[in-house]
């Protein structure tokens, strides 16, 4: 009987080191994002110099010299305060993007979940189109044309993000119409549109903070990449993917110059990934967003 | 051959440790059947799974004995009791669609379940898939070897379960809730086979259920748990006749039977409340906090007494001989009912059918490939809502009873036909009539779980469609208040979320939400068939109150014949999207005219003429030609093939309408069996 008794204790240990651990992964997550996210939105405090000033005599200094933590860059500017300032771009325009892709696909994807028929099938098509695309050559297409401003950039982020929310919330939405305490509110008179928002937004909510999670992090790599490419905001404006092309050019005198800018993206996207499966784990999702994705 | 000692088995959850099943004892010989029955929540799935070794993960036998054939499976090695239950038990259960898998043949998944001795040769393998098959009485039995579990009826999924169960030549099965899920005739068939197998087998089964009526008729002996606990136990017959703890008789007053008369008169006698919290039971009689007849000791525990005949019971003051009394110390719950209005007072009817038919589309075609597929729900079908009454809707699940229902509260449009609401037409309508007639026909669901919103407190929930018909906001909060008082909501419940409440407080909120807009129809479709009977009671007499309170009319559709007898003035028969006889419950019940009617009656538990209805419903894709019960009917004839009976009045008392073309004389009683 003792090991009856041995297998209940086991058990129970197994469930809370389960609770526990899915609790850490979250902490650790908003840990990092935090890490990254606060320094960058209090750059213009925190920053020493001005990632912009000039030091032509001061050209890749190593770390830890002359009063820059980091050194500097290959025309003297100070390393630190570019990677603080650095992340502002993408930090602003992605989160404005999947803010943006959210309210689209959700808005979408409970009409056309609730709605059915052609209205349905036209945004799909849609949205199935946008998906056959890959994000990056469309960004780089629509930049290449458009030139490349905070706008432009948001709108081309929100565009490869918003099908995701919309197919993961028209599947649920298809789902919940046919719940009964749907009907109970149609055969209660309700209208359509205050069914969508007491009834499906609500319902839809969980996954739709999960799905932006994941939107995040594709987001910020795209931005990474295109500053990569040289289709950043400005030349001088610090962007981290722009700052990541840069030093690999530096690489052999100075491999801080990438890896600086690299190492803080890493470390956001990592938080934000954390983060966003700790969400799925506590809504339980995991199911519906492989349906859904 | 099987002897339960002083079992306990507790599940680990995030609240705590529930003892789900706490020092019961049981045995079980060979050849006998032994019903587990109580409400929800009383450990008996815990108990069976216990037994069979099925426990969830977080749950485990913590102390006592399971002994089968003079083997503790409890003290054996786990690999040793694993085989040893493999080999000497079978498991049957509640769902038979989801308990197979769906993407195996039946054949195969029979072979995976058969000794490997039997498994050698492919050709041998498949032969005694075939014996089983045969042994549960699946008609054609080479041929269903390759079908796969959704080309299945539920009748047959169930039987194929049991073929798998008995792929090892168990000495044991275990039966839990085998027919909850089935029609009442497809239930008794089932029920059958598990009988012939038992005294042709010698199978000892230990069948769980909630259906006190079911277990009464097929058990030798019963024991009812309550709260982890065995309560009483005994002859089926003699626990029956002559309860002894207060539950199983309290048990026994909440069930509303079949073969009851005095309809309409009697309000059904509820246990109140719920069965306790396992993680922290309470002290001394755990039925106490909701027994009537509980006096200072109940606060200790009872001894268990046993009787000279077996019987024995837990409990400090039994019923038993005391029961005449019992029923008089009873008496000042039971309200004065004046029953339903006589004939005369019924008024207009309210609402009507006509002629009305709904077909779903199957499949398409697309771009001209493939063939329209159409099933017919419901294929014309007339019928009157009287003013005031209660109309009864009964059948088969697949007769089209629940698209009646849609229809009338306007979920479904009819794809023929009209329905009309005071005599006016209400599908052509524009939207403001359409929302104005839909406000005076409201629906009460069948799920408690799924048909209030988890995200809303259920005060915004009964508010909802006050909001949207203009109401302002003090207006509409006093009134949720009222109407939550109206059904039975303590107070506070309406600031909670659905997933604090208990099913019955559920359905309580479903029906204020459904009296909010003050309707005067009140379509239920089966909305007491998820509920324990002790809950169902409480919501019957609640539903029996609001009528006479406020002259609704109701529309109750269920498959539960007893609960329509005890509910409805007048009952429709639905076969197959027709409606093959209507009347007076009491005509119904009593003198059936067409067959179906007395088919159905038959198959119900505890009828002495019962009979077993063969066959199952036919697909409503192809329905028979002429009358469409003709494939199923032992009295049908060349014409029946023919000529598709049209309603006639029946004659004698009562009265009502019959669509037979030989429709069976009051003498004449059940055709079958």
């Amino acid at each position: 009987m003792s090991t009856l008794f041995n297998k209940t204790f086991a058990l129970r240990r197994r469930q809370k080191r389960n609770r526990y651990r899915s609790g850490v992964q979250g902490i650790v997550g908003l840990a990092l994002m935090g890490m990254v996210i606060i320094p960058v939105i209090f750059a213009p405090l925190i920053a020493p110099y001005s990632p912009t000033a000039l030091n032509l005599s001061n050209v890749l200094a190593g770390p830890m010299t002359g009063g820059h933590i980091l050194g500097t860059d290959q025309l003297g500017r100070d390393l630190l305060s570019r990677v603080l300032y650095g992340g502002r771009v993408p930090l602003i325009v992605v989160t404005a993007a999947v803010l943006l892709a959210s309210i689209v696909g959700v808005v979408l994807g409970m009409t056309a979940g609730y709605l059915g028929g052609w209205i349905d099938q036209a945004v799909s098509r849609f949205a199935d189109i946008q998906l056959s695309i890959p994000s990056l050559l469309l960004a780089l297409v629509m930049l290449a044309f458009a030139g490349s401003s905070l706008t432009t950039l948001i709108l081309v982020i929100a565009l490869g993000s918003w099908p995701a929310q919309f197919r993961i919330v028209r599947a649920q939405s298809i789902s919940l119409r046919k719940m009964p305490f749907v009907e109970a509110a149609v055969v209660g008179c309700v209208p359509a549109h205050a069914i969508l928002r007491r009834h499906f937004l609500p319902n839809v909510m969980p996954m739709v903070v999960v799905t932006a999670t994941l939107s995040l992090s594709a987001g910020l790599l795209i931005v990474a990449s295109l500053g990569f490419l040289g289709l950043g905001i400005r030349p001088d404006t610090p962007d981290w993917g722009a700052m990541i092309a840069i030093g690999q050019t530096q690489l052999g005198r100075s491999w801080l110059l990438a890896v600086a800018p690299g190492v803080a993206l890493l470390l956001l996207l990592l938080g934000v990934q954390l983060v966003g499966d700790w969400l799925a784990d506590r809504f339980s999702v995991q199911g519906l967003l492989a349906r859904g994705g | 051959m099987l002897n339960v000692d002083k079992l306990s088995t507790d599940i680990v959850t995030a609240a705590g440790v529930v003892h789900a099943v706490d020092r019961v004892s049981l045995s079980l010989e060979r050849g006998e059947m032994l019903g587990l029955v109580g409400e929800s929540g009383c450990g008996k799935t815990m108990l069976a799974m216990s037994i069979a070794g099925l426990l969830p993960a977080s749950g485990s036998v913590v102390s006592g004995s399971i002994v089968l054939n003079d083997r503790d499976l409890t003290r054996l090695p786990y690999d040793e009791a694993k085989r040893l239950r493999a080999q000497n038990i079978g498991v049957i259960f509640q769902n038979p669609t989801s308990a197979l898998n769906p993407r195996m043949s039946v054949g195969s998944q029979i072979v995976e379940a058969l000794n490997p001795e039997d498994r050698t040769s492919a050709a041998g393998a498949d032969r005694k898939c075939v014996e089983l098959l045969g042994m549960v009485g699946v008609p054609r039995p080479w041929d269903r070897l390759s079908d796969y579990p959704h080309e299945l009826s539920g009748g047959l999924a169930q039987r194929v379960l049991i073929a798998i169960a008995l792929a090892r030549n168990p000495e044991l099965l275990i039966a839990d809730e085998p027919t909850t899920a089935l029609d009442v005739t497809i239930q008794a068939q089932i029920l059958d086979v598990i009988d012939r197998l038992r005294s042709e087998l010698g199978l000892g089964v230990l069948l769980v259920s909630h259906d006190m009526a079911l277990v009464a008729e097929r058990a030798d002996r019963v024991a009812v748990m309550y709260a982890g606990r065995v309560a009483e136990t005994g002859e089926v017959g003699e626990v029956f006749r002559n309860p002894l703890h207060r539950y199983t008789a309290g048990l026994l007053d909440a069930a509303p039977s079949v073969w009851s008369t005095g309809h309409g008169r009697t309000r059904l006698l509820a246990i109140d409340g719920t069965p306790p919290d396992l993680s922290a039971p309470p002290p001394g009689c755990r039925f106490a906090p909701r027994c009537k007849f509980s006096e200072s000791r109940c606060s200790t525990e009872p001894e268990v007494v046993r009787l000279d005949n077996g019987h024995t019971y837990a409990c400090w003051k039994p019923a038993g001989e005391l029961l005449e009394a019992t029923s008089a110390e009873m008496a000042p719950d039971v309200a004065p009912d004046h029953g339903a209005p006589p004939d005369g007072d019924r008024g207009q009817p309210l609402m009507s059918l006509s002629e009305v038919r709904k077909e779903f589309v199957i499949s398409r075609r697309v771009l001209g490939i493939g063939t329209e597929r159409r099933r017919q729900a419901v294929a014309g079908v007339s019928l009157d809502i009287l003013e005031g009454e209660s109309l009864g809707i009964v059948g088969e699940s697949g007769c089209g009873k629940s698209t009646i229902a849609r229809l009338l509260v306007g979920l479904e449009r009819p794809t023929g036909g009209t329905v009309t609401l005071h005599g006016r037409k209400t599908a052509a309508d524009g939207r403001g009539e359409q929302t104005a007639w839909r406000r005076t026909v409201q629906l009460v669901f069948q799920d408690p779980y799924l048909s209030l919103d988890p995200t809303m407190r259920v005060r915004d929930s009964i508010a909802e469609p006050l909001l949207y018909k203009g109401g302002r906001k003090r207006a509409v909060r006093d009134l949720v208040e009222r109407l939550a008082a109206e059904v039975g909501l303590a107070e506070g419940v309406t600031r909670r979320r659905p997933n604090e409440l208990s099913g019955g407080q559920r359905q309580r909120v479903g029906i204020a939400r459904a009296l909010a807009l003050d309707p005067q129809i009140l379509v239920a479709d089966e909305a007491v068939s998820a509920l324990d009977v002790s809950v169902q009671a409480v919501i019957l007499n609640l539903l029996k109150d609001l009528q006479r309170n406020r002259g609704l009319t109701y529309v109750f559709i269920s498959h539960d014949l007893g609960v329509v007898r005890y509910v409805c003035d007048r009952v429709a028969v639905m076969y197959l999207g027709k409606i093959v006889e209507t009347g007076p419950t009491e005509r119904i019940f009593s003198a059936p005219a067409h067959p179906y009617t007395a088919a159905l009656l038959a198959a119900v538990p505890g009828n002495a003429k019962r009979a077993t209805l063969e066959g199952e419903i036919p697909s409503a894709e192809n329905p028979p030609s002429g009358c469409r019960f003709r494939t199923r009917c032992r009295l049908a004839t060349e014409k029946c093939a023919l000529e598709e009976p049209v309603m006639q009045n029946v004659e004698g008392d009562g009265g009502g309408a019959v669509a037979c073309h030989f429709p069976l004389a009051r003498t004449e009683g059940i055709p079958l069996g």
